[in-house]
This record gives C-alpha cells, sequence and structure tokens, in this order.
C-alpha cells in the first residue's frame, strides 16, 4: 500500500488521500468494514449481469474506477489539521474500524464473489490478489460530509434511498441513550408496545417535518439543495441537540396526554366492537403513528419560524400546563372520528391525517389561539374546522 | 409506456417486471437490455396468486379520488364479480380499509404490475432509480394520481363480448369517466355504495356509434346550451327508434289484416309527435328506470321553471317536464339571467344521469 498523492476537497473541506493497494490489502480492509459497519448499504440484487461481467473482466487484469473511502472525524484520533499529517501517519488509520466506503460498495461486493469463486484455484487468486487498485480516501469526514459525499458519488446504478440517507444523519441516536426513549428499526423486529418506544424511522421522519416545517419532510433532490442547512444545523447541534430535545419533548407529550387520558383504553369501553375501524387503541397507538409524529414536528417548525415558540424548554414548560378542556372520553372519540373522517374521504390518507395532526398541534401550542391553546379537546375540534376549510 | 433511454429511436420499453420479495419491490426492464432496470416499491401485502396474462386493466378518471373508494365491482347481468374499481393511491397505501383483504389484494398485485407494463402515456424514466407508483412531493412517482384503476378478471366476461365502451354510461353514474374533468357537477348518487354494479348497454343500442361520442368526449363539454344540446340527442335517438318500432309494428298489424289504412294514417298521426313519442318512450320503452334519478330531474327541473317564473304546478309527470324544459332552453335560452346560470347546470347534470337512465333500461316492445 502506497500514497500516491494528497487533494484537498475545498467543498467539504477535507483532505483526500490516493493510496495504490493491491486487491489482497483492499479485500482484507473491506471485509471487515462491510460485515460490521450497519450503515454501510447492503448488497444490491438483480444487477447480477454487470458484476458478472466484471468478474470476469478482474480475472482479466481489468482496472477498476477508483474506490472512495471515508474515515469519519470521530475517528481522527483528534487530528486537527489532516493536511500537515505525516504518511506514516495517514497509513496507520488505514484500519477497517476506522473506514466506511463511499462509492464502490457493489464492486466490493463482486471483488469478494471473485476471491470466493478462486478459493480453490490459488494460482489465479493469487494473481488477482497481486493485481492493483486505486483507493482514495478522504480523510476527516463528519457525519455531514460523508452523507454530502454519498450522494454526489452517488450517481451510478444504485442510488441510495431517502430513509438511508436520513438513516444515516441520525445514526448515533440508535445506540445513544436518551432519558426513557428506545429508537427500533425496522429489522429490530421490535413490536412498539408502551410509552417511550418508537420507531426510528418515524421519528426521523418527525425531526425531518421540524426542520423542514412540512409534515411530508424532505425529499432526494431537497436534502442536496439544503446541505447548506443541514451543515448549520450540524453547528447549531453542537450547542443544543435539537434531535434529543425533539424526541424528548413528544414523549413527555405522549406521557401527559396518556395521563390526562387517564390510560385511555378502546378495548375497554362499554360499547367495544372489536371489528370498527380505531386510528389507535389507546393514546400512546395513536401518538406514535408516523402521521402524528409529523404532524408535531411540522407544527413546531412552523410556530418556531413565526416566532410565536422559542425553543423546546418553552414547548415541554407549556405541556405541563396541558387541560383536557371537557369530557375525556367525548373528546378522545372527537379525534377518533376526525381521524376516521378523514381516512374516508380523503385522496392520499396518510397525508391527509398528517396534515390534520400539523393543524391539531399549533392550535394546541398556539398562545394566539385563545380557544385551543393548552387545550386538547378545543385543539382537536379547531383543527377539523381548519382541516375542512383549507383542504 | 415506460422507456428508458431519451432518443425516441433507440429507446427501450420496460416490457418485463420480476418481484423482488425480500425487498417488496419489483425490478422493471426491458426483455432484451436485462443490465438496466428501475425498480418501484410496493407497500401492499403481497398476494400473489394471479397471473397478470388472466386480467386486463383499464384506465377511468373521477372526481372523487378518495382513497378508500376501493369496490368490487359486479356485472349486473352475470351477478357476479369481475373485478375490482379503485383509485391508484390505494395501490400505495396500506391506510384504506381494504389493505388487508386478500381478495382485494390479489387484484392489486397484479393490476400494479399491469399499470407498470401498460402506462397508455410514455413516460420517461431515470436507469438505476427507485420509484413508487404515485406519491408525494418526497418520493419519485411514475404516475399521476388521478387514476382509477378497473382492473377485469378476462376468463369471467369471456362470454359477455366485454367492452369497456359498453359500460362508460353506467360507469358514469358512479362517477368514473373517461376523461379527466376538474369540479364537475355531478349528482352524488354514487356516495355510500358497497359495491359497483356496472350495466351494459342494451344490445339494440350497441351499433350507435354517437353513444360512444358522447361518453368519450362530447359529455365533458362545458357550455350548458350546447351539453343539453348533445345530451338530447339521446332523446332523440331513443324516440326515433320508437317511430321506427311503432311504425314496423303497425305495418304488420296492417299486413296481417289487424288493422285497416284509416286506423293505420291516424295511429301514426297520433304518436308522431314528439312529445307523444317522449310519453311512450318514459311510458312504455324505458319505464323501470331508477327512482332516485327521476325524482331529482323533476325537483332541479321544478326549481328552475320556479326561478324562470315558467313553474306550472299542473305540469307534473316527467316526460311533460322534460318537454317544458326543451322548450324552454331551445327558444328562450337568452332570456336565463347570468346570475341563475347555475340553476340550469343543476338541471343538465341531473339530465345526465336520466339519459343514462333511459339508455340502460330501454327495451323495445
Amino acid at each position: 500500500m502506497k500514497i500516491i498523492n494528497k487533494l484537498n476537497d475545498k467543498r467539504i473541506q477535507a483532505l483526500n488521500v490516493l493510496f495504490e493497494m493491491s486487491i489482497k490489502e483492499y479485500s482484507e480492509i473491506a471485509h471487515s468494514i462491510t460485515k460490521d459497519n450497519e450503515y454501510q448499504r447492503k448488497r444490491v440484487k438483480g444487477s447480477s449481469t454487470v458484476y458478472k461481467l466484471l468478474r470476469e473482466d478482474l480475472r482479466l487484469g481489468c482496472l477498476i474506477p477508483p474506490i472512495v473511502l471515508a474515515i469519519r472525524i470521530e475517528k481522527m484520533q483528534k487530528v486537527l489539521n489532516p493536511d500537515s499529517m505525516k504518511d506514516e501517519a495517514i497509513l496507520a488509520l488505514i484500519k477497517p474500524e476506522n473506514l466506511i466506503i463511499l462509492d464502490g460498495l457493489q464492486r466490493t461486493f463482486t471483488l469478494f464473489d471473485l476471491i470466493n469463486e478462486l478459493k480453490n484455484n490459488k494460482e489465479d487468486l493469487n494473481k488477482l490478489y497481486d493485481h492493483p487498485l486505486r483507493i482514495e480516501v478522504y480523510m476527516g469526514l463528519n457525519k455531514i460530509a460523508i452523507l454530502y459525499r454519498m450522494l454526489t458519488l452517488n450517481t451510478g446504478q444504485t442510488p441510495m434511498s431517502i430513509r438511508h440517507q436520513i438513516e444515516i444523519l441520525y445514526s448515533d441516536y440508535l445506540s445513544a441513550q436518551i432519558e426513557g426513549i428506545s429508537l427500533y428499526r425496522e429489522v429490530d423486529n421490535k413490536k412498539i408496545t408502551k410509552i417511550g418506544d418508537y420507531s426510528f424511522k418515524d421519528v426521523t421522519e418527525g425531526f425531518n417535518s421540524y426542520l423542514d416545517r412540512d409534515e411530508l419532510g424532505i425529499n432526494r433532490s431537497e436534502l442536496l439543495e439544503n446541505i447548506q442547512n443541514l451543515e448549520t444545523l450540524a453547528n447549531e447541534n453542537e450547542s443544543s441537540d435539537l434531535f434529543r430535545q425533539y424526541i424528548i419533548t413528544y414523549n413527555n407529550l405522549i406521557k401527559k396526554l396518556d395521563a390526562l387520558f387517564e390510560k385511555w383504553d378502546f378495548t375497554t369501553e362499554s360499547d367495544y366492537d372489536k371489528n370498527k375501524y380505531v386510528f389507535g387503541n389507546n393514546i400512546f397507538e395513536i401518538f406514535t403513528k408516523s402521521q402524528a409524529l409529523t404532524g408535531f414536528g411540522a407544527a413546531i417548525g412552523k410556530l418556531k419560524f413565526n416566532l410565536i415558540i422559542t425553543d423546546f424548554d418553552a414547548i415541554n414548560k407549556a405541556i405541563e400546563k396541558i387541560t383536557v378542556g371537557g369530557d375525556n372520553k367525548k373528546i378522545i372519540w372527537d379525534l377518533l372520528n376526525c381521524l376516521d373522517e378523514i381516512k374516508l374521504k380523503a385522496k392520499n390518507i396518510g397525508y391527509y391525517q398528517r396534515i390534520y395532526f400539523g393543524y391539531l398541534f399549533k392550535e394546541l401550542f398556539n398562545k394566539n389561539e385563545t380557544e385551543s391553546y393548552l387545550n386538547i379537546g378545543g385543539a382537536i375540534q379547531n383543527a377539523y374546522k381548519l382541516y375542512k376549510i383549507k383542504v | 409506456m415506460l422507456y428508458l433511454g431519451y432518443d425516441p429511436e433507440y429507446r427501450k420499453r420496460l416490457d418485463k417486471i420480476d418481484l423482488m420479495k425480500d425487498e417488496s419491490k419489483f425490478k422493471v426492464y426491458n426483455s432484451y437490455d436485462t443490465l438496466r432496470s428501475i425498480t418501484v416499491n410496493y407497500v401492499l401485502p403481497i398476494e400473489s396468486d394471479y397471473k397478470i396474462e388472466d386480467y386486463k386493466i383499464y384506465l377511468l378518471y373521477s372526481t372523487d379520488m378518495s382513497e378508500n373508494r376501493i369496490y368490487q365491482v359486479i356485472e349486473k347481468s352475470l351477478k357476479k364479480r369481475i373485478g375490482w374499481i379503485f383509485p391508484i393511491n390505494a395501490l400505495n397505501s396500506t391506510l384504506h380499509t381494504e389493505s388487508n383483504n386478500p381478495h382485494f389484494l390479489k387484484y392489486a398485485f397484479v393490476a400494479f404490475q399491469l399499470l407498470l407494463l401498460n402506462q397508455l402515456k410514455d413516460t420517461q424514466i431515470e436507469v438505476g432509480n427507485n420509484y413508487n407508483i404515485t406519491g408525494l412531493k418526497r418520493e419519485n412517482s411514475l404516475f399521476e394520481d388521478n387514476l382509477i384503476i378497473f382492473i377485469v378478471n378476462k376468463a369471467l366476461v369471456k362470454g359477455l363480448n366485454f367492452n369497456l365502451d359498453y359500460y362508460l354510461p353506467s360507469l358514469y353514474l358512479y362517477n368514473y369517466f373517461y376523461q379527466y374533468i376538474e369540479n364537475y357537477n355531478n349528482f352524488d348518487i354514487y356516495k355510500g355504495c358497497k359495491r359497483v354494479v356496472i350495466e351494459k348497454l342494451p344490445n339494440i343500442l350497441i351499433s350507435e356509434s354517437y353513444l360512444y361520442e358522447l361518453f368519450k368526449e362530447l359529455i365533458f363539454e362545458k357550455h350548458y346550451l350546447v351539453r343539453f344540446y348533445l345530451l338530447y340527442q339521446v332523446v332523440e335517438l331513443l324516440i326515433e327508434k320508437i317511430l321506427n318500432n311503432e311504425i314496423l309494428k303497425l305495418a304488420n298489424q296492417l299486413k296481417e289484416k289487424e288493422i285497416f289504412t284509416r286506423e293505420f294514417k291516424d295511429k301514426i298521426t297520433n304518436f308522431e309527435p314528439e312529445d307523444k313519442r317522449i310519453g311512450k318512450l318514459f311510458n312504455e320503452y324505458s319505464n323501470k328506470g331508477n327512482n332516485i334519478i327521476r325524482k331529482n330531474f323533476i325537483e332541479k327541473c321544478n326549481n328552475f321553471l320556479t326561478n324562470m317564473n315558467r313553474y306550472n304546478k299542473d305540469i307534473k309527470n316527467i316526460e311533460k317536464k322534460l318537454y317544458s324544459i326543451r322548450n324552454f332552453i331551445v327558444h328562450d335560452y337568452r332570456s336565463i339571467p347570468k346570475d341563475k346560470i347555475n340553476v340550469l347546470g343543476d338541471v343538465i347534470s341531473s339530465f345526465e344521469y336520466l339519459c343514462i337512465d333511459l339508455l340502460l333500461n330501454y327495451k323495445e316492445l
């Protein structure tokens, strides 16, 4: 493995080092990267012919385009200025646990396939192992820069899904402890059953709605366009962790509502009809759906943008003062009936239920709305009136 | 059709589809170019019992695109289900009431694939992208969300000589149209229905090409006067048929010497006037119509005539109401004040339904 040259990427302010290494050297590093990094994209199925062709080309000694790796900033061992790093120090950082593949994952999988194919043919395998590869490594990228480079490099055949991009952004929270809150991914196969448990995907969607002040959150091209904002957010985030605040605040709200509605449960209703459609059987089920989380995110984002609220601390204080504003059961049924009406008539049920929740939370936390401010019953009714007028 | 490539000469139609079950996606590609493909997300539970070649889809439009408007379609003469009708958004959501119904899901699974393979409008797509069938701003979507999908089981309609054109009047009653229209002033009798029961045009009317022209194009005319004339042609068509049929019947009676020349002449004179034949249409040739449609028409006519100070309480039956309206529109359209024109719009909307009702119930004696 040797360093060929070093260039500076001024857009993401990072040093890019070009290496030449043998396929053997690369495969040893890459094997662990693909195994251990849960956020590395998975193998793409269905393009087998292209990759078969590539395997054959590799056997003939073809040179493949450089594979692009990155070292995450937290793995840089507090190096303040990578530009001044000596070659030995750079080489010492080239370890699987420090690296992520930005571009070339599918090529890497193809290499593994070929190595596997040749395992009983030592001569050919050694020939392949000796073949050189060009590898670029970005030194010390933060999450935003990783995402930015992944997106801009990723213009080929297998683009990354929006969900994947968003999950990369917030991946740290999956393992982080947030007071009384657990986030689960779909692959965890964990049934969300109690207050404090959330689907990671739904929470990230809700947080994006907060950032974008829109129930639908950010789309792929906007994500690229908004990279500047995300960088600003990353800076802001260092002093006040917005994602953490967002989910803690929301969880406080659910706990408060559950207490206010005295742990209401549809299945204990006197005229309980198992076949009746209800949006959720209890407060927890109603408010952990993505429609509610995104509605909350968008509403708080809008209120903050309009300077009606200052920050999440203000909302947390307000949550303590929320009242039901009428008969508990009647109010919860008002909410379920509104959601049911939307289901019956809306062109896109999920979207319009998000819009409704957006109105609901905006009414609830907008101090200029005297009938519904911190009054959940009033907010439920006013939100539906607004919904009918505006939609 | 969905195409890959921008050069019209070299672009390739996507004509093959494979399910990637683990990922709940379809891979769509050209059968001679397996290297390039797109993937399309499928969010509904997979029920893959049915084969696409056994089904056919038709694309329609509606002014009511509620995601939950998902119905079984019953063919009236067969008295059984021949397929389903639903808005395209129902294929991209698990929030509607049929999202766990295996009967619907089997059809949805097939419709989804047929839609991808048989899109009527040419659509340019980007290789390698992941799409949704429809979607909001955050998603790459392949189709506009204003389509109604009508999927039919070919085997079930085999004996019917099934042709969508024959069913356009009947589908119109349920707010399903051949063309895209916005804000149409429809009479909403379809609301609250549990199933869509479609009915073929009577065989005696199938060769009337004007009817297809009407339901595919002319009925969407916006000017009330023009629309009335175009619709009134249905009445003209039917009463002409009545005249011919009545003359034939009399000629037969004459031939069989059941009547004689003078009576023959008197009888013809008796039913030849337009109002008399309209009476026969309502009372003899198409007398088993839908009461709601007919009552609604009378109500709208009364409202209009009252607004025009022409209401005559002695004229009660529907044929006379129609004739009064016809006379007013033909002779006095210019006297309708601008601010009352919407009242005429209501009459014409209910007249559309009446025309369909007359057509579907028409039979010669």
